[in-house]
């Protein structure tokens, strides 16, 4: 199985790119070959703090993590005690030691492939929160999840928090899907602004297919123009963007 | 549609808080045997809008300025309350109202263990009014005021989200009927709607607290139906989130407590995605 990955990434207007707090794996274009691959986005929640590091910490574990039958909240406890340690590192104002307090919040969305025994290979995807992925072949999209449609985005998701008290129902939470993919499939890995237009377009006659894939295959100055209009013409909502591109061959 | 406009640092939007100071607020606060005052609840319900609101905005490099705030004290005068460093300002950027408390208190509070238990923890509790009362309750002055000094911040932020004037009172105007100020200056508006004002009634008869209504009918007196009759609507996204949130509101709800604080309304505006879970 080889695989090939091209990451785009933009902050939310108006903000510096130190404030963008999706975070992807992996955090730059690669080429790889094995028989297992594994790839993550997420998004950190604008109303905590310290969310960034939160959703970096998220997909790094996705990435590097054995599969692992425990409930996910007892998984993630080490990296919880993680980024507590982080955030402690040096005196907060008053402000910031509340906030983090509350925790941390991110969604998250993984994604593993395995090469195939026979024709087929196999991908399995976890999600908690308003990431979202798109299969496509050619240019005809297999599957979205977790969002099938753009009534799914709200502003209130329930994401993966850093305080453990507040996992409680991430078991019910989380959500898991899995198909098999054909040489030359995609993926498109995506955090919820995105996704949103993506699925609205879907819906209407807006071919937002072959709009994102010459977007996604162009230059990031190209990229962030379009979203740029996008947003200037109230399609995309305002946030950061993150989009990470797979493709998979034998 | 109206309140739609995104708040963010390029486009704040503003918080102008009237506090009743009047001598009538060191009256006991809620009936019965309590030896808490009026005025003590107001020092509170101020302290902590503030504080939720600084927290809203904290991020880990600092406070973001989603909002302007201004507080108007009414009693002997009606003149700005903020203190310290701020006293005499008007308006300032939330990031300096959150970095000049007038003390921060070290006070223990409950938290969950993550473990299903509950443990004591030492938070810092910044404090920027203490109780305070004496002299009249000029509310109609004070609504004339927040008309000003509001026109004058729309003038320059004509594309907000509108501003929220939240006004914690006993409901007792001296000086006249407040209702033409009231509707004078909701009558003030940004492209993005009209001002709301909200009212906290801290009345010293007793009776169960009321959130959000929607009619009069469980209010215990004029004054608090006086008080509810000049409160703006919620819009919708607030009333979308007060339903998620577990408050029972419908269309007519207004912007209105009685004998209760008006904390969840912090949680009530969008400044980006809040989780289901955060608490």
């Amino acid at each position: 199985m080889h695989v090939t990955t091209r990451l785009h990434w933009l902050p939310k207007a108006g903000n510096q790119r130190e404030e963008y707090e999706d975070a992807a794996w992996p955090a730059r274009a690669v080429r790889a070959a094995g028989s297992e691959f594994r790839c993550a986005v997420a998004d950190g929640a604008t109303e905590s703090a310290f969310a960034g590091q939160w959703a970096r910490q998220l997909v790094r574990w996705f990435n590097h993590n054995p599969v692992d039958a425990r409930p996910l909240h007892e998984q993630l406890a080490a990296e919880q005690q993680h980024w507590r340690t982080e955030i402690q590192r040096t005196p907060l104002p008053w402000y910031a030691e509340a906030k983090a307090l509350q925790g941390a919040y991110a969604a998250l969305l993984g994604l593993r492939l395995r090469a195939p025994a026979a024709e087929e290979g196999v991908w399995e995807a976890l999600a908690v929160g308003d990431c979202c992925l798109a299969h496509l072949r050619r240019d005809a999209v297999l599957a979205t999840f977790p969002a099938t449609d753009a009534a799914f985005f709200g502003s209130r998701p329930y994401l993966i928090s850093s305080h453990p008290a507040r996992n409680d129902e991430l078991a019910a939470q989380t959500q898991t899907l899995a198909g098999t993919w054909q040489p030359g499939d995609r993926f498109w890995l995506m955090t919820d602004a995105l996704a949103h237009w993506l699925l609205a377009g879907l819906a209407g006659d807006d071919a937002p297919v072959a709009q994102l894939h010459a977007q996604a295959t162009g230059s990031r100055r190209a990229f962030a123009r379009w979203i740029a209009g996008l947003r200037h013409a109230g399609a995309l909502r305002n946030d950061d963007v993150t989009l990470l591109v797979v493709t998979v061959d034998a | 549609m109206s309140y739609q406009a995104e708040i963010s640092r390029s486009n704040p939007s503003c918080f102008l808080f009237l506090i009743d100071q009047s001598g009538s607020m060191s009256d006991p606060f809620g009936g019965g045997e309590s030896k808490r005052k009026k005025a003590d609840q107001v020092a509170d319900a101020i302290n902590r809008l503030l504080q939720n609101l600084v927290i809203k905005c904290a991020k880990e490099e600092g406070i973001r300025d989603y909002f302007h705030v201004g507080v108007i004290g009414y009693g002997d005068v009606v003149a700005p309350a903020l203190a310290g460093a701020l006293a005499g300002k008007e308006m300032a950027p939330i990031s300096e109202v959150g970095n000049a408390p007038a003390r921060v208190e070290q006070r223990m509070k409950k938290v969950e263990d993550g473990a299903g238990g509950l443990v004591e923890q030492p938070i810092r509790f910044p404090v920027w009014f203490d109780p305070k009362a004496h002299g009249a309750t000029p509310m109609c002055q004070a609504l004339v005021a927040a008309h000003d000094i509001l026109k004058r911040w729309i003038d320059q932020h004509p594309d907000s989200f509108p501003p929220i004037v939240i006004n914690i009172t006993d409901g007792e105007a001296t000086d006249g009927n407040p209702s033409t100020a009231a509707a004078a200056l909701r009558g003030l508006a940004t492209s993005d709607g009209n001002v709301l004002l909200f009212n906290i009634h801290l009345s010293a008869k007793a009776g169960a607290a009321v959130e959000f209504p929607s009619t009069v009918d469980a209010l215990p007196d004029e004054f608090a139906r006086s008080m509810f009759e000049l409160s703006s609507v919620l819009t919708a996204t607030m009333r979308n989130i007060a339903q998620q949130e577990g408050y029972v509101v419908d269309e007519q709800s207004r912007g209105f407590v009685f004998n209760a604080d008006m904390v969840a309304l912090i949680k009530f505006l969008d400044i980006g995605t809040r989780p289901s879970n955060l608490r």
